[in-house]
């Protein structure tokens, strides 16, 4: 295991609101390599920003907490990690990107202030050569003009371009891990293909490895290698790429999956989706938390939580039927 | 930017002589410039009546300001009739004092009453945040006339009774004959200063927290934390930056009620200023002081206005003049 560049253990981050205890992160675990990508998918809600924050303890403390668990990175602990040393590795070693471009860049700073700060925080280098690599990136990320465009305002830009600014501003410093939080979400569906692309493209120049966080499915194939399904702040199935779209066993992932339009299936098939919708993250139900949802609930997945049981060789779900093959069979 | 800042002050022009229009009127209702002159013995109706004339008070509302204003524009604003001088140079003359004494509250409130803002969003209910709260209401609900005479009892006179020495003096600019001593100037700056500043302190440091407040919640900042940044970085270049620009419009709105505010402190403090020079004009109905010098503070409305509006550019590169 000791190879692993990110090792995520056991995590826990509650949030202690005035309404009772939120567990956005109940036990999470994966590993990642360098040249891997690892997908966190779930329905909104379910915990995968709260997962990324975690891992460099951006979550605001108070009202959250990291109560528990373990990210290895390169085997030390960065949750143990003082403030000062965390900012060494943040931005540098693991950077990322956030979901709404608009709002995540400050918008009274050039976008060439912004990207050369993240250089010259980390970089020993002059002003100068800051400028050059910025201009590098942005030319790096497609945007035309990037000597022109360094000294523009974020507004002065498109969604799609402005988060390209972002991924060059994440990549500045080469890092070892990107964490891209539904980098996609807010941009027209035209734009979300380029940006992907941009990632994994990218992803292959660095040699870094990819965390992608997403609700969609349906994007996730092309690129991941790995797949961890989250639902109500707790993993339930976790496993590589092909074994999760070719055989889930998991009733949620079969779920997901079944709710993902598909091209090489006839026509006439109904979109199948999952009744009701996720629950509140303080008033957890009992057992499994997706039973009162599931199709194939019975008796003891309302009174036990299932333990995560490897299924095939690096497959993992958490389900009381994991062994009913016959439920899972997809169409 | 330029051609934005010519085309504002032109706009300015017609509120100016609204303004005048409203408060030449007001005034033709506030009472009888002759008044005190009628009252006196020693004046004979005939000398009444040749002042009348002199002064156009025989004629039309509307040739008395058609002559005021002309008067006006060009630099003529009338004579002092307590003062037996030219409004203009009086104003000019006390304008000096109210300035020295409005920019020292200044420069005192925007120090004190920034980083206390600051400092209570960042440790929002902390024991520094609550105090602040606390003594901003306190601030916020002393009368300035009382607050200093408080301080000009306690320290103008009980600490100099304990020090046995003059640390802080309770009125005029400068002891006699120590014009150019800057010590000694301080000495006398320091309590009105304060007096002026306490409400000013109290309300920019509110406005700052809850500015600050909304800004630490921004996207953008996580950003900053996920660059690597240092917490001084974050909140006093990211975070400063964008809670500035709501602070600095009150700030620049708050600077006529500044110079209002400075009335009531020159009176306590003896301070030669415009604000005793207005009190004493209104007191004595000096028709053309009093007209002077209102017209003067709805220049400061406009100027102030217009500041802010071309400082906002400056923070907020989304606004842009065309």
């Amino acid at each position: 295991m000791s190879e692993d560049l990110l090792s995520v253990k056991n995590l826990k981050t509650y949030f202690y609101t005035e309404y009772g205890v939120v567990k956005a992160v109940d036990g999470v675990g994966f590993s990642l390599n360098r040249g891997q990508t690892l997908a966190i998918v779930g329905e909104s809600g379910c915990g995968k920003s709260v997962t990324a924050l975690s891992l460099l303890k951006l979550i605001p403390m108070p009202p959250g907490k990291i109560l528990e668990g373990e990210v290895l990175f390169e085997d030390e602990n960065i949750l143990e990690f003082s403030e000062k040393d965390l900012q060494t590795i943040r931005g540098n070693r693991i950077a990322m990107i956030f979901q709404d471009p608009t709002t995540s860049l400050n918008p009274v700073f050039t976008i060439g202030n912004q990207i050369m700060e993240a250089i010259l925080t980390h970089q020993n280098i002059s002003k100068k050569e800051a400028r050059e690599r910025t201009v590098k990136l942005l030319e790096m990320v497609d945007i035309p003009n990037a000597k022109d465009r360094l000294h523009d305002y974020p507004h002065q830009f498109s969604g799609g371009m402005k988060q390209r600014v972002m991924i060059a501003m994440a990549l500045s410093c080469g890092p070892d891990i990107l964490i891209a939080d539904e980098p996609t979400t807010a941009l027209d569906v035209t734009i979300q293909a380029q940006i992907l692309e941009l990632i994994s493209e990218l992803q292959k120049k660095f040699n870094s490895a990819t965390i992608l966080i997403t609700h969609d499915l349906g994007i996730v194939a092309g690129l991941a290698d790995k797949i961890l399904v989250m639902y109500a702040g707790k993993p339930v199935e976790y496993a590589d790429v092909n074994s999760i779209y070719y055989q889930p066993h998991h009733p949620y992932t079969l779920g997901l999956l079944k709710s993902v339009a598909r091209l090489d299936k006839p026509r006439e098939e109904e979109l199948i989706s999952i009744q009701g919708s996720p629950p509140s993250l303080i008033d957890v139900p009992t057992g499994c938390s997706f039973h009162p949802r599931c199709e194939f609930a019975m008796n003891i997945c309302s009174k036990k939580v299932p333990e995560s049981i490897e299924v095939e060789s690096g497959h993992f779900s958490a389900c009381h039927r994991v062994m009913d093959k016959d439920i899972f069979k997809r169409r | 930017m330029f051609a934005y800042t010519v085309r504002r002050l032109l706009h300015s022009i017609p509120v100016l002589i609204l303004a005048s229009l409203v408060v030449f009127i007001l005034m033709q209702y506030a009472g009888d410039p002759l008044a005190r002159l009628r009252l006196n013995p020693h004046v004979t109706p005939q000398d009444i009546e040749r002042l009348e004339k002199e002064m156009g008070l025989d004629k039309p509302l509307w040739a008395r300001y058609a002559r005021w204003s002309g008067d006006f524009v060009r630099g003529d604003w009338g004579e002092s009739m307590s003062h037996h001088r030219p409004v203009l140079e009086l104003i000019v003359e006390r304008m000096k004092n109210t300035l020295q004494l409005m920019s020292a509250a200044l420069l005192f409130t925007f120090i004190l009453a920034i980083p206390i803002g600051i400092y209570s969003a960042v440790r929002q209910y902390s024991k520094f945040d609550y105090a602040a709260t606390f003594f901003s209401f306190l601030g916020f609900s002393m009368p300035i006339f009382w607050f200093g005479l408080i301080l000009q009892m306690i320290l103008g006179y009980y600490l100099t009774r304990a020090l046995g020495f003059q640390l802080f003096y309770t009125a005029s600019m400068y002891s006699v004959g120590k014009e150019y001593d800057l010590i000694n100037r301080l000495q006398h700056l320091a309590l009105p200063t304060i007096t002026l500043s306490l409400a000013y302190i109290a309300g920019w440091s509110r406005y700052q927290r809850s500015s600050m407040l909304e800004v630490i919640r921004a996207d953008y900042l996580r950003t900053a934390h996920a660059k690597g940044l240092s917490e001084s970085k974050v909140i006093l270049k990211h975070a400063l930056r964008n809670a500035l620009i709501p602070v600095i419009t009150v700030i620049m709105l708050d600077m006529p009620a500044l110079f209002g505010g400075a009335v009531i402190t020159e009176y306590i403090f003896a301070w030669p200023g415009i604000g005793r020079l207005l009190h004493y004009g209104i007191l004595n109905g000096d028709y053309f002081l009093v007209m002077g010098i209102v017209m003067v503070s709805a220049f400061l409305v406009i100027f102030f206005n217009l500041l802010a509006d071309i400082l906002y550019g400056f923070l907020d590169p989304r606004i842009a003049y065309k």
